[in-house]
């Protein structure tokens, strides 16, 4: 009887963990990680950010969700950019404007990134918001903002991330 | 022994299935169930660039008069979406804002005020006024590849006191559209 127990528990075990998809070893904190692709490839000469838009859902006070902002460099001698939260000039259907405080829930890994000529720069951008605040808007938005901030003359181009998010 | 064993088979089954999801199916819902479902946020971004470029950096509208409305041509300038989405522009100013000079109030035809305006190829001139530290609406749901001339007109103030040179930068801001 021994023995066959013996057999048994293993194969249990095993059953166990197939059922569950062995997710016995689920991290403390989730944090999602970039997996952006894209069809075919964006120009070199040109400057550009991807991705255009990031959709955080189930979000709550006290979660954090980060994903990596490319930024590239089009020009042909070294640009400083400049990556900032910004409000949105507008908000998709159903969403709002984002909380006041929303601009010190944004962390941006490094905010004035130079660029080398046609260079192509990955930088995290974290949503962490404190546990214990309130959010009353269940949907809402913000940009993340890159300018070329050595860009001369007198018209000038700023290039935007969007970014929604719903709150469980 | 083989009572010790019975014992520990089942403690240990028990411990693996409070730990996984499959608990709550089962009817365990503790608290190794409850902190699961706080690992549901989920984060998805929609592929795709955004790039925009316009055929000139600067223009120079030269010595004004006062009292004048000073303008390019209604396709003076061209903006080309170059991402791989659909994108709305907004455009706005910073005022006039030039270093060593005593700078024009930045609003409707004054005394040292004055202001820029922008209207789209098809449209006509005064158009819209470019807000100084906000922005409006330039041109909704531009297609990848597409492009859209405009032109710009300067509300030259009615009276000048000085003759300083005067720079005001205008900013084209692209963001995916609504749809794309």
């Amino acid at each position: 009887m021994e023995r066959k127990l013996k057999l048994i528990t293993p194969l249990l075990i095993i059953g166990v963990l197939l059922l569950t998809g062995c997710s016995l070893f689920i991290p403390a904190d989730n944090i999602p990680t970039s997996n952006t692709t894209t069809d075919g490839q964006p120009p070199v000469d040109r400057t550009w950010i991807s991705p255009a838009k990031v959709q955080i859902g189930n979000f709550y006070p006290g979660a954090r969700a980060e994903w990596e902002l490319s930024v590239h460099n089009g020009n042909d001698a070294t640009a400083e950019f400049a990556v900032v939260y910004r409000e949105p000039d507008y908000v998709a259907e159903g969403y709002a404007e984002p909380p006041i405080e929303a601009d010190s829930w944004v962390v941006i890994a490094d905010s004035s990134p130079v660029l080398m000529p046609y260079e192509t720069r990955e930088i995290l951008v974290a949503l962490d918001i404190p546990a214990n605040v309130v959010i009353t808007a269940d949907k809402w938005e913000f940009w993340i903002s890159v300018k070329d901030i050595t860009q001369g003359g007198t018209i000038q181009t700023e290039l935007c991330s969007r970014w929604l998010v719903v709150m469980q | 022994m083989r009572k010790g064993f019975k014992w520990l088979l089942g403690i240990a089954l028990v411990a693996i299935l409070m730990l996984s999801p499959v608990a709550g199916l089962l009817g365990f819902s503790g608290m190794a169930f409850a902190a699961a479902t706080t690992q549901n946020v989920t984060i998805n971004a929609t592929p795709g660039w955004v790039s925009i470029s316009n055929n000139l950096t600067t223009f120079d509208f030269g010595t004004v008069l006062a009292d004048t409305d000073e303008n390019t041509t209604l396709n003076g300038f061209n903006v080309t979406n170059e991402g791989s989405v659909a994108c709305n522009i907004t455009i706005g100013c910073n005022g006039w804002a030039k270093d060593g000079s005593t700078n024009w109030t930045y609003g409707a035809a004054g005394s040292n005020t004055g202001q820029l305006s922008f209207a789209l190829s098809a449209g006509s001139f005064p158009g819209t006024t470019i807000p100084s530290g906000s922005t409006v609406s330039f041109k909704t749901d531009l297609d990848n590849g597409a492009s859209q001339q405009w032109g710009v007109q300067l509300d030259a103030p009615n009276a000048f006191t000085h003759g300083d040179a005067q720079q005001d930068t205008i900013t084209l801001t692209a963001a995916m559209n609504a749809t794309g």
